[in-house]
Formats: C-alpha cells, structure tokens, sequence
C-alpha cells in the first residue's frame, strides 16, 4: 500500500507529539513550518478579509506545506457553537478552488460524539492497525504532551526571576529536544527528568519579587506563540509570571474524558454568576479563570483574542465589570494581522509597571509603610 | 393597579420573533414599548456603550436598551439560545442580558429568560408560562398567551413568504410594503436585523423596490424547504440560526430560481460568522456565474456612496444580460 503523506495545522511544541503519532499510523508526515510573516502574509492573501486570525495563519500554513505534496490534512473540529468548527470546511473550499486536491480529516472531540470520533480515528487508521496498537501510539504521545506541557511551566516560572536575562529561553529549547527525540515511555520520562534538571541549573533569584499574571482567551492565539509574538517570554523578561489558563493537556483532559477535569468544573462555576450560559471557544472559560485567579490572588490579568472573536468579545465585555468590582487590572489585545511586536511591548511594559507600583502599594501598607530590604524587583 | 411597562429593543431579535412577543403580552394586557427605530443618535449611543471590538448590531441593540431603559420596568431580553432543534443563535445573542448587565448602571430588571428547545422540547411554552406567572397569571392565562403568541407569529411568517417587507417597524396588522413582482429578481441576503432596518441597510432595499427590482429575501423560503438546503460542504451546516437562514436560502435560491440576476450579501463590520457564509456564497456564485456584491455596513458607511455601488452594480447586470 502506497505511504500517504499528512500535515496539520502548527500549534506550539505540541506538533512534535502530533508527528509521533501520525508516524506511528504508517504515514509520512509533512512537518509545517513554524508561523512566520510569510505564512501570515499568505493566509490574509488567500482568505475572506475579515475571517479571524487563527483562520488565516492555519491557512497560510497549509499553503505552506501543501507544495510539498500532501494528501491528507488532520485538523480539529471545534468546540461548542464557534467557528473553529467550521474552519476545515471553509479551508477545503477554498483549497479546492486553489486547484489542491488534498482530503481532510476533522477530528471533533469525543465528548461531543463518541461514534464519530471512533469513526475519525478508523479513517485515519488506513494501515488497519489493531486498537491496542493505536492505543498505546496515543498513550505515548499523550505522555510526550504532558512533559512538553511540564517543562513549559518551568520555564514560565523560572524566566522572570533568571539573573541573566534570556538564559531561560535558551536552554529551554535546548532541553526542549530532549523531549521531542525521546520515543519510549520511559525516554520520555527520562528526558522529562534531565530537561527539567538542566532548567533548574540556570541561575536564579526565587527571592525576588515578582508580579503573577494570568492569562485567558481563545485557545489558538494562546497556545501558539508566533500567533501572539511570544507574549509570554516578553511578560518573563519584564519580570513578571505568567499562568497560562490552559494546557493542551488540561483542555484535551476536559474535551475526552466524561469525567472532566476537577479544576475545569471550578472554572465553570466561577464563571456561573457572570455568564451562565456556554456561548462557544472559551468564553466562559476565560471569565472563570479570571475569578479563579482573583482568588488566588493574582497581580493581574491578560486576555488575548483573535479580533472580532465572537465569544471573547462577549467575555472581554463582563470582564470590564469584574475589573472594576475586584479593582483588578485587566488588559486584552484583539490580535489581526496589523498588530505589531513593537505596540504590543509598549502596551505590556506599561502594564506591568501598573502591576509592580500597586503591588508595592499594597506590601507597604500591609507593612505599615516600612518595606523589607529584601523584596526587590531586580 | 398600574401596568408594568416592558421595552423590547428594536432590533436583533425583533425582525425575527416580535409578532410571538406582541401577542403573548398583548394578551395579558401587559404594556409593551418597543424602542424608535435606529437614528444615528442611537447608534452613537451604541458605539460609546459597547466594547469598540463588538460588531455593529451588538452596538446598536445597546443603544436601543439606551434609550429605553429609563422608560420602562423591565427590560426584555430574553437568552434564545435554539428554538428549532438545529442551530443556536450567534455567541453574542447568547451573551445578550449579560453583556448589558454588566455594562449599564441603574437598570430596570432584566427579564433574560432561556429558551433552548434542544434540552427540552417546549421550551418556548414553559418560559412563557413561567413568564406568565411572574406576572401574575395563571396557567391557563399564560397558556392562551402562549397560543395567541403562535398565532401572531405563524401569521407573521406567512406574510414574510408572501413578500412582506416589514422596514422598521414589524406590523401584522397592517403590513404597508410588499415586494414587487418582476421578472428582474435580486436576493438581498443578509440578518432580518440588518436587511429590515432602514437605517443599517442605507435604505437600499426600498431603492431597489423603487426600482422595480424583485427582492428576494431569506425570510421568503419557509424553514421546511430552507432546512433541506442547509448543508454544505462534508454536510456540514452553519451552526448559527441565522446564518444557516442566509446559507441555506441562497443554494435554495440558486438552485430554484433560473430568472435570479444577482445576490447582494449585506453584512455588518465586526460580524464573526459573515466571513464563512460570505466566502462560500462567494465561491458557489461565481461557479453558477451568477453575480455577487458583499456590502459591508460600518459606523460611517455614508449612503450615498452604498447607493452607488448598488445602481453600479444593476447596471453591469442589466449590460450582462443584453
Ligand atoms: S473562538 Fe474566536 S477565534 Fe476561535 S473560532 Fe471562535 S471566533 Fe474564531
Ligand atoms: S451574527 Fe454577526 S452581526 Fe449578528 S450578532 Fe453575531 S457577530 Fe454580530
């Protein structure tokens, strides 16, 4: 049987654990290229002027990789009513009408419909490999997402607190290949291991003071970094940390398994008083979070949003309110394809200098205006 | 007693379902205002109230609640979320009361009841039962409210089809402008809210009645026929009401109107489904070469300058034709 060539669209580190497991179903994979100007560049060219930016950069991927020649495109189907369901569809139109010829497979979650999805992974599986096999492909790869997810976090914790400013993003895509070479269960643990022994080699000030910032809104631009020019390592250098709401490993967890993850089950519920109702992509999701991390007591909030995102406006609108009730700031970019790096870091820089002075304010009136020595922001 | 006065926004919703409303409330004898039709001072309002990101109609139904909110008791915006099994309203529609809860100060009570006819197959009833008693009144009461309601908007619907143009103001009792006959037929496709409101749509659909163009509008396909039409591609369909209302009266139109000589796709800034339904009608109208213009309204469209691009726009199909 002929070897049919695949690709999907790019989406953070998390394409190295997509590529094992397509390889492990006997295809050959057409890697996609990390986003660039070029693949944005292509996407606003080819696609409806006013179609979000998620839509256009995953487009001018594939026009990227599809020359290549490709058979096959693996995407995801979407969650709840919004258009990211919707997007392979208007992607195979456009691409047919483009002369490509290439099939899609829209994987949509299993929780929404179990049969289909089985039925998704049974045309993906053209080799006819048994389920056991299949199963212990995904548990694997499953695994390497969950270190690639793990190492992340400790980057974002370690980045704004390193003494050398950009040593954390070096050796984090060092270490990053460890994971991404590793095969095995037990490779990948190991490499895990040694990455996340390698990262706390960096030096660092954990006595330092450093403002918490979470950070909420559509799942593209949050977990694909070129899509938002790397926010979360321009937040680091600035000295702050970042918590991202949402994980592959945390999203996917909810979208599977019935069961639902716990924490998942909280951010609804915070969401409840403010917007009961599920209104699509992460809405919901990122009102939630908000509240949860108020709670926690996190310094500040940044919301990032593909422009005319539909339920992220919905979102950023109650979010106003919660911002004002809880005196907590909040600062959201609607991203397209005019936003620039330079405006972005401008509007960052300023924003976390708010964050530091009132955290300041707030230490040193708890203290009674007498600031311990050792908290310092450097 | 004094009657409670309820404000209805002139918009979004309105175009669609206001003949269930009226005739529900009009039974009960409960006092219902609906809001002046769009003016630019409502607009403004609009554009200052809401997020700048939003889309315009999200803008204007926030300036209509504006201008109602300190005439009124309570303000009426129920959470539609699905009423035919299929398709649930655009994310924004589902976020309504909250959105305005959370942006006006001093408001009268909300009334955002659900109705979703997926989890519960009478949704409809039950919320205007439950709405009935709130008022104060019995099941029975709320009931026949319930059928006059149905009845109001059956009848609504059948004048749609009809060609009933219902331009600013929804009104059963005495519909005052028709489609015209003629052989010269346009589909102005586009949300009730957009294509029925005089001041969004820059008056174009009476300019083209003026004209003796036949206006083919979405509401004119009743759902039976519309709902086979809907899928589109890997029978996908849009997933959002009146989205799928667009999408599937235009393949239907394509497919059964031979004397069709044009579509106009009329769509809102800011709008988040519109780039699929437009792409796709786009491409299936190019490959029928049937002609195609997508109007884009914004905050300062001037309308002189749609007006123009719309005789344009006749005058290449009636060139074409020769
Ligand atoms: S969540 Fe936003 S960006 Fe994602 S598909 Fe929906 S509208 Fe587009
Ligand atoms: S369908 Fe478009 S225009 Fe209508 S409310 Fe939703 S985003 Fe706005």
């Amino acid at each position: 049987m002929k070897t049919l060539r695949i690709t999907f669209p790019y989406m953070g580190n998390y394409v190295h654990a997509f590529r094992g497991l397509l390889e492990d179903l006997g295809y050959e994979v057409v890697m996609p290229v990390k986003p660039s100007k070029r693949t944005l560049d292509l996407g606003v060219k080819y696609a409806p002027e006013f179609s979000c930016l998620p839509y256009k950069i995953v487009l001018g991927t594939y026009l990227e990789t599809l020359p290549k020649g490709v058979d096959r495109i693996v995407t995801s189907g979407g969650v709840g009513p919004c258009r990211a369901g919707l997007y392979a569809s208007l992607h195979e139109k456009i691409l047919k009408k483009m002369g490509y010829n290439v099939e899609f497979i829209v994987l949509e979650p299993p929780l929404v419909d179990l049969k289909g999805f089985y039925k998704t992974v049974q045309e993906l599986n053209y080799k006819n490999y048994s389920l056991w096999y299949i199963y212990k492909a995904i548990k694997r790869n499953w695994r390497k997402i969950k270190a690639l997810d793990t190492i992340e976090q400790k980057a974002l914790f370690l980045r704004p607190r390193e003494l050398t400013k950009g040593s954390v993003s070096a050796k984090y895509k060092e270490v990053l290949q460890y994971v991404i070479n590793a095969f095995s269960e037990k490779e990948i643990a190991e490499a895990e291991q040694e990455a996340l022994k390698q990262l706390d080699k960096i030096p660092v000030n954990l006595e330092k003071l450093v403002v918490k910032v979470g950070m909420v809104g559509e799942i593209y631009v949050l977990l694909e970094p070129s899509s938002n020019f790397e926010i979360e390592e321009t937040i680091g250098h600035l000295g702050a940390e970042v918590k991202r709401s949402m994980f592959l490993t945390g999203w996917t967890r909810d979208n599977t398994l019935p069961g639902k993850s716990e924490e998942l089950v909280s951010v609804k519920a915070a969401a409840q008083p403010y917007l009961p109702e599920l209104i699509g992509g992460h809405g919901q999701d990122s009102i939630g979070n908000a509240i949860l991390y108020i709670k926690q007591g996190f310094d500040g909030l940044i919301q990032l949003a593909p422009f005319t995102c539909i339920p992220e406006i919905v979102a950023r609108t109650i979010l106003t309110k919660i911002s004002q009730e809880h005196n907590f700031p909040i600062l959201t970019f609607f991203l397209d394809e005019q936003t620039g790096k330079a405006g972005m870091e401008t509007r960052l820089e300023a924003f976390i200098d708010l964050l530091k002075r009132k955290k300041l304010q707030k230490l040193e009136r708890a203290k009674g205006g007498n600031i311990d020595g050792a908290l310092s922001w450097n | 007693m004094t009657v409670p006065v309820i404000g209805i926004a002139r918009t979004l919703n309105y175009y669609a379902y206001y003949p269930f409303w009226q005739g529900f409330f009009d039974s009960l004898n409960l006092k219902t205002i609906v809001s002046s039709p769009t003016t630019k001072e409502i607009l403004d309002q609009g554009v200052k109230d809401a997020l700048a990101e939003a889309c315009l109609p999200i803008k204007l139904f926030f300036g209509h609640i504006a201008t109602l909110k300190s005439k009124v008791d309570y303000l009426f915006i129920p959470r539609i979320v699905n009423l035919n099994r299929k398709t649930v309203y655009c994310p924004k529609f589902l976020g309504l009361p909250d959105m305005i809860k959370y942006s006006y100060e001093n408001l009268p009570p909300v009334i955002d009841l659900r109705v979703d006819n997926r989890s519960l197959k009478d949704s409809l009833l039950i919320a205007s039962l439950k709405l009935a008693s709130f008022f104060g009144f019995s099941k029975l009461r709320g009931f026949k409210a319930y059928r006059e309601g149905i009845r109001q908007q059956n009848f609504y619907e059948n004048l749609l089809q009809k060609g009933y143009l219902p331009v600013n103001e929804v009104n059963v009792n005495s519909p005052k402008l028709f489609s015209v006959k003629s052989s010269f037929k346009i589909a102005l496709l586009g949300y009730p809210y957009l294509v029925y409101d005089n001041y969004v749509n820059l008056k174009i659909l009476e300019f083209l009645n003026k004209n003796n163009v036949q206006v083919l509008t979405a509401e004119q396909v009743p759902w039976p026929i519309r709902n086979k039409y809907a899928p589109f591609t890997n029978k996908k369909r849009l997933f959002w009401t009146f989205s799928d209302r667009v999408l599937s009266s235009f393949q239907y139109f394509l497919k059964n109107v031979p004397d069709l000589k044009g579509i106009i796709h009329l769509t809102a800034f800011g709008c988040g489904p519109d780039f699929i339904v437009d792409r796709i009608m786009e491409i299936d109208a190019g490959e029928q070469q049937i002609p195609y213009l997508t109007l884009t309204i914004d905050e300062h469209t001037g309308e002189a300058g749609l007006v123009t691009r719309v005789e344009a726009f006749l005058d290449m199909i009636k060139r074409k034709s020769r």
